[in-house]
């Protein structure tokens, strides 16, 4: 579940980078809008999620799990 | 001339040097602080998101001996203990000792416990143990945060992003530490009276679940096995390697667990025509032993019955399954929420699919009651397991660790040289061009760890697994890092390389089944001869086996 950043919100403070323990947002200077250098790294621990406060970052639906949607479930569960 | 240390990179000494800031070096942080010794805190993480609690946590184990017979030091004596365990019952009964006092420094920084109308806490059983030893907690997953920052007041030196890639010793003692900054590839030294081994007991990225991706792990993937890799190379005897390999059941494609709750909730897990099947397997059901539910759900996927396998909770009352799904589950990772959007879960209504996790590879560096290392002045903070065993571990091991260097006082002298040369080591993926990247290196690892070394093995498979580690390893001087991130990620493959060599090794030893997640299809049955511990101790640079 890799960091999307809502660049309207974000303040540029830095934060989420400074916070992640994979440091997936390698390369991130402050004051310049977070860069995720290394998305497929992140095990979505809400670490920059929880840090941020403007509510700017949001946790992406990596490509597995998308997989396994399916808009009929929750029929196909029962 | 020599080189001088100063030049190589940043000097930092202190009395207790903490290695890893996850549960257990919080926990040595804390012991350390109330002892009144300068105790220095280091990780490649930052202190407010490392380690496996980073994500959050739900449950914490307490025997807190409230009367009855199963909530008894005793209790957990008996249930801890055994041949295998390396436990001694004097660790496990410091162990006990310390819950209460890890509790209350939990609650005063906010963690919230929860508890019974009547004040008590709310506690449910878990892992086949005897009582109901598991306090729920609430808003998991801000634990770490707030642990970090009390951490931070108490006056503990914190060194967040460096990796620690070797430990020193002088006079056949812990003497300190080298790593370097994995965000610009300064070189720290750290000497120190005594160090405190606190760099976590799971190393996951070896195997994968079936997403395939190695960081949507159980527990973090930012531990690659440097725990028992550093303690080893520098002459600390490490034990279990070969039974200590876990499992558990994961929601299907989400990396993280919370089997805790959903077993002990009285969820029933059924295979694919729906049979509640592991009755066939042991008389706890899914409240058994944790290994017992693995191979079970494993045999039923060998012989066809799975997958998908399902956990059912839709029989439980929905004020437990709100509890469990809405508190707990996101507590102990806040995301779960989001993948119950996406998938649509609902407890109370609906099957929940699951499927087995990777597999983590552990183990334990052998220490004494004090939980001493066999090298002297090297602490095990990472002596039992989850939140509770981590952090009072670390605990007990800072505390014995402050109290050990009375007769040592003074810092040793760091072999400028050997700092050097290891400086050189570490960085030189980023000089190498063109070689292998540290994803390709790993994948490496991985084929074969999954292929030879996964849920059912043998002794052949093995052995072509340790042939292949040892090609791999061949090639690790071409490892090349085109940024800072890259060459941190290049270390922690030489780290995970090395635990799956020694993992691989200690393994074939054990000629038998039953005492882990995985069974020997060349060895069945459970042995009455192997109920001993296996040690794996350095021999000039190669690994020696002995039964203790």
């Amino acid at each position: 579940m890799p960091p999307v950043i809502n660049e309207d919100k974000c303040i540029k403070c830095g934060l989420c980078a400074k916070y992640c323990a994979e440091d997936v947002f390698f390369g991130t200077r402050v004051k310049e809008y977070p860069t995720v250098a290394y998305p497929e790294e992140c095990t979505h621990c809400n670490s920059c999620v929880e840090e941020c406060p403007e509510g700017a970052v949001s946790l992406r639906i990596p490509f597995p799990m998308m997989l396994l949607y399916r808009p009929e479930w929750p029929k196909s569960g029962q | 001339m020599g080189t001088r240390l100063e030049d190589l990179g940043m000097v930092h000494e202190t009395d207790v040097l903490i290695l890893g800031s996850g549960a257990a070096g919080c926990g040595a942080a804390l012991a350390a602080s109330e002892a009144g010794v300068r105790a220095m805190l280091v990780d490649k993480g930052k202190l407010e998101s490392s380690g496996c609690l980073g994500g959050g946590n739900d449950h914490f184990m307490a025997v807190l001996n409230t009367g009855p017979e199963n909530d008894s030091t005793q209790a957990a004596v008996d249930f801890f203990s055994g041949p295998v365990s390396g436990f001694s019952p004097a660790m496990i009964r410091q162990w006990v000792e310390v819950m209460p006092r890890m509790i209350r420094s939990l609650e005063d920084i906010g963690v919230e416990f929860i508890r019974n109308p009547d004040g008590t806490y709310l506690r449910t059983e878990g892992f086949g143990q005897p009582g109901n030893w598991w306090i729920n907690i609430e808003n998991g997953h801000r634990i770490k945060r707030r642990l970090g920052r009390r951490i931070r007041a108490l006056g503990v030196d914190v060194v967040d992003n460096v990796m620690v890639t070797r430990l020193l010793t002088a006079g056949g003692r812990a003497a300190g530490a080298l790593g370097y900054d994995i965000r610009d590839g300064t070189f720290h030294i750290f000497r120190a009276k005594a160090v405190v081994m606190a760099l976590g007991n799971s190393a996951n990225r070896a195997t994968t679940n079936s997403t395939g991706n190695p960081f949507n792990t159980w527990h973090s993937p930012f531990n690659t096995g440097s725990q028992y890799v550093l303690a080893f190379d520098a002459g600390a005897r490490l034990i279990n390697l070969d039974v200590r390999q876990q499992a558990t059941l994961i929601p299907k494609g989400f990396g993280c667990a919370g089997m805790n709750g959903i077993n002990s909730s009285g969820a029933h897990e059924l295979n694919a025509l729906g049979e509640r099947f592991m009755g066939r397997y042991h008389p706890g059901m899914e409240n058994g032993p944790r290994r017992e539910q693995i191979q079970a759900t494993c045999q039923e996927q060998v012989i066809g019955n799975g997958p998908p396998f399902h956990m059912d909770m839709r029989h439980i009352d929905p004020d437990t399954l709100n509890h469990l799904q809405y508190v707990l589950m996101p507590g102990d990772k806040a995301t779960f929420l989001d993948y119950c959007g996406q998938r649509g879960i609902d407890f109370a209504k609906y099957k929940m699919e699951v499927e087995l996790s990777e597999i983590e590879f552990s183990g334990m560096i052998d220490c004494d009651d004090s939980f001493e290392t066999s090298l002297p002045g090297l602490f095990n903070g990472c002596v039992f397991s989850t939140f509770s065993g981590s952090s009072c571990s670390g605990y007990i091991a800072a505390r014995s660790a402050s109290a050990s260097f009375v007769a040592h006082p003074g810092l040793a002298e760091v072999d400028s040289q050997l700092a050097a040369s290891e400086r050189e080591r570490v960085l030189r993926p980023l000089a190498v061009e063109g070689g292998l990247s540290s994803g390709r290196f790993e994948t490496a690892i991985r084929q074969v760890m999954n292929y030879y070394m996964g849920y059912v093995r043998n002794a052949a498979g093995m052995e072509t697994a340790l042939d292949r580690l040892a090609l791999i390893d061949s090639r690790k001087d071409t490892l090349s890092a085109a940024t800072y991130h890259e060459l941190m990620r290049a270390n922690e493959a030489r780290h995970l390389l090395a635990i799956c060599r020694l993992v691989t090794l200690a393994t074939l030893e054990r000629k038998e089944s039953g005492r882990s997640i995985y069974r020997r299809s060349d060895y069945p049955e459970k042995e009455k001869a192997f109920a001993r511990v296996l040690c794996v101790e350095n021999d000039n640079g190669s690994p020696r086996l002995q039964w203790l």
